[in-house]
């Protein structure tokens, strides 16, 4: 008697477990599916689906080489038409097949380095025209010849600390715009422009000596770290007092409805909050950073909204305004500077004292624009002549106050602070080579903020006089049809 | 035609509706071939007693040819159960979810194989790296890698 062997075909009712369909033995499926048992167990499948099956499950990274029934662990055994597979067509097969996972991956890498690149070419251009910026600031602000001494136009001579620095000037300027936190950044910048003006300190050519470093004009770490918050708290302080003096408003406000409103000033209101109008008080640190300084005050909101006020709205973009502002600073301190440089240099008592306040000398010479950098030399302006006995020697490219006669007693002898002070005050002797147009670019900007300042004050009172004083004509009823109206009796006289 | 994977879900839930859950498991919903929720319960004396936690299973078309996508429920003051193959955002790391998934498998099946996995636990605690993991997780837990290392648990 032969065993019997039972195959698929023999069971009664089959169930493929992948799809759990079944199919009857006495009802076979129309068209006929291909039935499979391709293990130990008595699970049983479509062909297709479990081809399905180890289709997917081999597409998969987690170790799937190895197909197996899932119940009884028994492998597959996969058939090829036409026999089993020669050797070199498997390993062709699965050579293409690693190949075809490489190229996926190299086009996922291209996927994601094409908007890289772009945002870094992006990032790159915006980075060059940012240091740019800084760098036409500091050609502005300070003069050609402490840009030469610095900078110069000559990409391969900047130190290290410029590619840091520049591009942070325009963020700075810019960033102080906007609220009083951000004005210390710059201190980060010039501190670590610090040791290499040291360097250059050392580095430079005039004979100068350490006693007469000078005090006046101060350099320009004193004028960022000492005088410019100073001078701005003061300046802040006047500005609220004038205002409301003038307007009888205590600080211009911003209406939060009203969105394309640059300003609004309610006048007899009960408080007011919001942002004062443009309000800077340039200073410069040292070529590391530029900044405008400005302090919008945010006072604390009213509850209440008294609708009884009059309001002026300004329209205005408002950031446009403060970007533009920003940036602009350096070209207007530089045209301040020039202006105060060509009064100072008229004859006339006025002019006398303006020299000594802007501490010019034979060396100076106007800041000339970016473009025409070679056009005049400084030395045709050597012509003046020096008055004898003034307190203030103009040597050749020195500016001194004589600290050994008037330095010592004011701060006692010997007192080893006078070093400290004087590299605090006068700055390292890199700065006093050279002609301090930072400083009057400084006076001028400070000038024209206030000019600026004085001049919005007066249009605002002037807007708040015709306010005050509006009045709507009065027409008599001539010319209208009186018939309808209701008229007392006037008597007749 | 309806694809497999509505096939064989109406043929597992008809399945459900005639024979029942196991103890302790519940079907809470199964409107439609996509979504289903089920309660689960670990039964007898366990670190889990009387707690009842909610799952939830999302099919695609290729079910089961691909493997659902299943997590604890943590909307509506739902909580995921404390252990160390949970992640407080509902994230399961079970083998059979992942590279173990074969189509012998039922949502049933499924549902059986966490409750034992509570059942077993020796200790409660999170998983190590769970603040980490529910910070970054995508929405569906299939597109994690998870890595299956721990069998003792």
């Amino acid at each position: 008697m032969s065993e019997y062997v039972p195959t698929i075909d023999d069971i009664r009712l089959k169930m493929c477990y992948i799809c759990r369909e079944e199919e009857s033995f006495d009802e076979p499926s129309d068209p006929p599916r291909a039935w499979t048992h391709p293990c130990k167990c008595t699970l049983i499948a479509h062909e297709a689906c479990l081809l399905s099956w180890i289709e997917t499950a081999q597409a998969k990274p987690s170790g799937r080489d190895a197909l197996k029934c899932p119940q009884c662990a028994t492998q597959y055994e996969i058939v090829h038409s036409g026999g089993q597979f020669g050797f070199l067509q498997r390993s062709a097969w699965r050579m293409l097949t690693d190949v075809n996972i490489i190229v996926g991956y190299l086009g996922k890498m291209f996927l994601i380095m094409v908007p890289s690149t772009i945002l870094s070419v992006v990032g790159a251009g915006t980075y060059w025209m940012l240091a740019k910026y800084g760098a036409y600031s500091i050609r502005e602000f300070f003069g050609k010849e402490v840009y030469d001494a610095f900078l110069t136009d000559d990409l391969s001579k900047w130190p290290w600390s410029a590619y840091i620095n520049l591009p942070l000037i325009p963020v700075f300027l810019v960033a102080s715009r906007f609220k009083t936190r951000f004005s210390f950044l710059p201190i980060v910048s010039a501190l670590l422009e610090w040791p290499n003006l040291y360097d250059r300190g050392l580095q430079s050519p005039a004979n100068i000596e350490w006693n007469t470093i000078t005090v006046f004009p101060p350099s320009p770490y004193t004028v960022g770290f000492i005088l410019l918050p100073l001078v701005r708290f003061l300046y802040n302080k006047a500005l609220k007092r004038v205002t409301k003096w003038v307007l009888g408003a205590r600080i211009p406000t911003v209406d939060v409805e009203d969105e394309n409103a640059l300003m609004v000033v309610r006048l007899r209101g009960a408080a007011e909050n919001g942002e004062p109008p443009d309000n800077d008080n340039a200073d410069a640190n040292e070529p590391g950073a530029d900044q405008a300084a400005n302090q919008p005050r945010l006072e604390e909101p009213v509850a209440e909204h008294n609708p009884a006020d009059q309001t002026i709205t300004i329209y205005a973009s408002p950031l446009g305004r403060k970007l533009a502002g920003a940036l602009l600073v350096p070209m207007i301190a530089r045209h301040m500077g020039n202006i105060l440089f060509h009064l100072a240099r008229k004859q006339g008592v006025l002019a006398r004292y303006l020299r000594y306040i802007l501490a010019i000398g034979p060396r100076s010479a106007p800041n000339r624009s970016w473009w025409d950098a070679n056009s005049l030399s400084p030395s045709s302006y050597a012509s003046r002549k020096v008055e004898p006995g003034s307190s203030l020697s103009f040597g050749v490219g020195h500016y001194r106050w004589n600290l050994d006669k008037s330095g010592s007693t004011i701060l006692g002898s010997d007192v080893p602070w006078k070093d400290v002070l004087r590299a605090l005050w006068g700055g390292s002797k890199a700065w006093a080579e050279f002609d301090p147009i930072w400083w009057r670019n400084t006076l001028g900007f400070g000038i024209f903020v206030v000019a600026k300042d004085a001049l919005n004050l007066l249009r605002l009172w002037l807007v708040k006089r015709e306010r005050e004083t509006r009045r709507i004509k009065n027409r008599d009823f001539a010319g209208v049809d009186i018939t309808g109206l209701d008229l007392i009796e006037r008597p007749m006289d | 035609m309806t694809s497999i994977s509505s096939r064989r879900l109406a043929k597992e839930l008809m399945e459900i509706k005639n024979e029942g859950c196991p103890v302790g498991i519940n079907l809470v919903q199964a409107d439609d071939f996509s979504t289903w929720l089920f309660t689960i319960e670990v039964m007898g004396e366990s670190l889990y007693q009387n707690e009842k936690f909610t799952l939830q299973f999302r099919f695609d078309q290729q079910y089961p040819i691909s493997s659902p996508a299943v997590q604890f429920v943590v909307t509506e003051g739902r909580q995921a159960p404390v252990h160390p193959h949970v992640y407080s955002n509902g994230h399961i790391c079970a083998s059979i979810l992942g590279n173990e998934w074969s189509p012998v498998l039922s949502v049933i099946a499924v549902c059986v194989t966490l409750q034992s996995m509570l059942a077993s636990c020796k200790e409660k605690h999170r998983p190590v790296d769970n603040d980490r993991y529910v910070k970054h997780a995508p929405e569906n837990p299939k597109k994690t890698r998870f890595h299956y290392d721990d069998d003792t648990v």
